[in-house]
C-alpha cells in the first residue's frame, strides 16, 4: 500500500481540484506513486476529503489530460505506464535504504552520513 | 435412491463444519492492537460511533428474533412454521439494516485543512477472510440443504418412504414449501452483508488517524457484521438439519406395518443413520456458530484509542 496522502486547504485561493492534480503530481514525479498503481476511487477520496465527487472527478481528469494518469472502465484510475519519474531506480532504492536503516535503528543523521560517504570517491575524505 | 440428495446434504454440512473449524481457529489472534493509536477528536467520534452501532445492532439482533417468535408463537397452521423459520435470518436483515445506517451516518470529515491517503481501499483490504469464508460456507450449506431437502419431499411438507406394499411419511420436513422462502431470505440477507462490506470500504476515512488504524477500525466494523450474519445462517442451517433429519430418522425407524397379518415394514436403517448424522450435524453446526458469535463482540471491539 502507498504512503502517498495529499491535503487540501478549503480557505485557500487553489481551488481544490487544483491542490488535488498539483499534488498527485508532484507524487508522480517523485516517485512515491509508481507507473500502473491505482489511485482511490472518484467516490472514496471524495468521502474521504469531505467534498464533492465532481471536484475530483475534474483533478483526475486534468491528471489523465496530461498523459500521467490513466483511466479504464475495469481497474479505475491508475498512473499512466508512461509516467516515469525521473530516476525512478535510485529513488526507490533510495527509499528503500532508508527503510532498512531505520528498522535497523539507525538515527536519520547516521544514515545521511552513510549516504554522504558513499557518494566520496574512494581516497578522498569526506568534507 | 430417495436419500441420495440427503447424503450430498450429510457432506456439504460436514465440509461446513471442517471449514468453520479452521476459520475458527484463523480468528485466533486475530484482533491486532496498534501501537499508532490515535487521539483526534475525529479519531474518537469514530470510535464513539462504531461501538454505538455494534451494540445497538446486537440489540436490534435480540430484538428481532424475540419478537419474531412471539408472533410466530400467537400464530397457528402451517404459517406458524414458514414465519419460525424465518425469525433467525429476519433478525440477521435488521441487524445488518443497524450496520448500514451505521456507515451511512458515519463522521464525515470537517475543518478547512482535509487530509486522504491515496492507497486504494478495496472490499478485499476491509474483509476478514475467516470470517467472510465462514459465513458463505453456511449460506452454500444451507442453499445445498435446502435444495436437496425440496428434491425428496414430495409435498413440500414431509418426506416419504417407500416400501412393498405402501408408503411411510413424517413431517415437518423442510422441502419447498418451508424451504423456498428461507432461501430466498437467505439469498437477500447474503446480498445485504456484501453490500454492507463494501459501504464499510467506501466510507470517509477517520481524519487524523493513521491508515492502519483507519483500515483496522473498518475490518473491525466487518467482523461485527460477518459475526452477526454467521450466527444466524448457522442458525438457521442448524435448525433446517435438525428438522430434517428428526424426519428422516422417523421415516426410517418406522416398522409395523402389516399386511394380511404379515409385517411388510421393518424400517430403513440407512434413513434412520441419515436422520441421526444429520441431527448431530445440526448440533455441531449450532454450537461452533454460537461459539464464534461470543467471540466476535471481543474480537470486534474497536481498536485501542491514545488517552486524550
Amino acid at each position: 500500500m502507498t504512503g502517498a496522502a495529499l491535503e487540501v486547504d478549503l480557505t485557500s485561493s487553489v481551488p481544490p481540484f487544483e491542490q488535488i492534480r498539483r499534488q498527485v503530481s508532484e507524487h508522480i514525479a517523485a516517485g512515491r506513486l509508481e507507473p500502473g498503481e491505482r489511485l482511490p476511487t472518484i467516490r472514496d477520496l471524495a468521502a474521504d476529503l469531505g467534498i464533492a465527487p465532481g471536484t475530483v472527478a475534474r483533478a483526475y481528469r486534468e491528471l489523465e489530460a496530461a498523459g500521467l494518469v490513466s483511466t479504464r472502465r475495469r481497474t479505475g484510475t491508475s498512473v499512466a505506464p508512461g509516467a516515469v519519474a525521473p530516476h525512478a531506480a535510485p529513488r526507490r532504492a533510495a527509499r528503500h535504504l532508508v527503510t532498512l536503516a531505520r528498522a535497523s535503528g539507525m538515527p536519520d543523521d547516521e544514515i545521511l552520513d552513510l549516504v554522504r560517504d558513499a557518494l566520496t570517491p574512494p581516497g578522498t575524505t569526506a568534507p | 435412491m430417495a436419500a441420495s440428495p440427503l447424503v450430498v446434504v450429510l457432506v456439504v454440512a460436514a465440509l461446513a463444519i471442517a471449514l468453520a473449524i479452521r476459520a475458527l481457529s484463523a480468528t485466533r489472534g486475530d484482533r491486532t492492537d496498534l501501537a499508532e493509536a490515535p487521539s483526534s477528536e475525529a479519531a474518537r467520534a469514530a470510535h464513539r460511533h462504531a461501538t454505538r452501532v455494534r451494540r445497538v445492532a446486537w440489540a436490534t439482533l435480540v430484538a428481532t428474533g424475540w419478537a419474531t417468535l412471539q408472533v410466530t408463537g400467537a400464530m397457528a397452521g402451517l404459517a406458524q412454521g414458514r414465519l419460525l423459520g424465518l425469525a433467525p435470518i429476519a433478525a440477521g436483515i435488521a441487524f445488518v439494516l443497524v450496520h448500514a445506517i451505521g456507515d451511512l451516518t458515519w463522521p464525515r470529515p470537517t475543518g478547512a485543512v482535509r487530509r486522504a491517503s491515496l492507497a486504494r481501499r478495496t472490499v478485499t483490504d476491509v474483509t476478514p477472510a475467516p470470517a467472510y469464508r465462514l459465513t458463505v460456507a453456511w449460506g452454500v450449506a444451507l442453499t445445498v440443504t435446502l435444495v436437496a431437502c425440496g428434491a425428496v419431499s414430495g409435498n413440500g411438507r414431509d418426506i416419504a418412504r417407500a416400501y412393498d406394499g405402501g408408503t411411510s411419511g413424517a413431517g415437518p420436513f423442510p422441502g419447498w414449501f418451508y424451504g423456498a422462502p428461507l432461501l430466498l431470505a437467505a439469498l437477500v440477507l447474503l446480498a445485504a452483508v456484501h453490500g454492507l462490506v463494501v459501504l464499510v470500504a467506501r466510507r470517509a476515512a477517520v481524519a487524523g488517524a493513521p491508515d492502519r488504524w483507519d483500515l483496522e477500525l473498518r475490518r473491525h466494523s466487518a467482523r461485527a457484521v460477518l459475526g452477526g450474519a454467521q450466527l444466524v445462517l448457522g442458525l438457521t442451517l442448524a435448525a433446517v438439519l435438525m428438522v430434517a433429519g428428526s424426519a428422516v430418522r422417523s421415516v426410517g425407524s418406522s416398522t409395523g406395518s402389516t399386511i394380511s397379518g404379515e409385517l411388510v415394514d421393518t424400517g430403513d436403517p440407512l434413513y434412520t443413520s441419515i436422520g441421526i448424522s444429520l441431527v448431530v450435524l445440526a448440533l455441531a453446526i449450532a454450537l461452533i456458530s454460537l461459539v464464534v458469535a461470543m467471540r466476535t463482540p471481543h474480537a470486534a471491539r474497536t481498536p485501542a484509542l491514545a488517552p486524550a
